[in-house]
């Protein structure tokens, strides 16, 4: 499955879509990014006059990256029936802010796929190198 | 060998229980011991790794308490010692 394509075909839409591309992608590991914008419909409340990425939302752009679109090319590759892997949990850490403008790196590596349930690892990173957020996410399939 | 079974099988449930502090044979997974079906699959993958066995979507299904499980570890390692005597 190629990558844009799995871009594409993610069910989130503006303005809660989180994903701009995805550069790298086997069965065990994907990494994909989000620049934040500018103009994003969150920075206008949290917090005016100082725009601060709520952590919801970076816990939002791991999930999309490092779980459903992950999910997504490995139910391809398994040939399930299912189509979407929806966000159960998360266990997480935040170690720095991040801004307007910042491009979020996730980098998801898979702990297991199996019995309909998907679990990793996951980062969020700045371009610096700086770590976001980190900890472990799952899905299950629908 | 049963024994040790259930006692490697209790020490991977333990720490998901939820409102009981210790299990029995005829505990409900669900029911009486609090554990989701997100845990469960926790569960099971650390059964697959301690019990170095390979469990199936068709045969998890039908687990509903503890003593299933057990039944199920049994059946599947006894097949094990099967094909290492054949």
């Amino acid at each position: 499955m190629k990558y844009a394509r799995i871009v594409e075909e993610l069910p989130h839409k503006p303005p809660f879509k989180f994903v701009d591309e995805i550069t790298f992608l086997n069965e065990n590991l994907i990494k994909g990014y989000y620049k934040l914008p500018q103009n994003a419909f969150f920075f206008k409340g949290h917090f005016p006059d100082n725009p601060i990425t709520p952590g919801v939302i970076v816990l939002e752009i791991m999930a999309q990256i490092g779980l459903v679109a992950f999910g997504k090319f490995l139910v391809a590759e398994k040939a399930y029936s299912y189509t979407d892997i929806f966000f159960t949990s998360s266990e997480v850490k935040y170690s720095n802010p991040s801004y307007p403008g910042d491009r979020i790196t996730v980098v998801s590596e898979k702990i297991y796929f199996k019995f309909r349930k998907l679990k990793c690892k996951v980062t969020a990173l700045k371009d610096n190198g700086d770590i976001v957020c980190y900890g472990t996410l799952s899905g299950m399939l629908h | 060998m049963k024994n040790t079974m259930i006692e490697t099988l209790k020490a991977i449930i333990t720490p998901y229980l939820k409102g009981v502090s210790e299990l029995s044979l005829n505990d409900h997974i669900v029911d009486n011991l609090g554990i989701d079906s997100l845990d469960l699959v926790d569960i099971l993958v650390e059964i697959e790794t301690q019990f170095a066995v390979s469990l199936e979507e068709e045969e998890i299904n039908q687990l509903a308490y503890v003593k299933d499980i057990i039944a199920l570890l049994e059946q599947k390692t006894k097949a094990d010692e099967v094909c290492e005597n054949s």
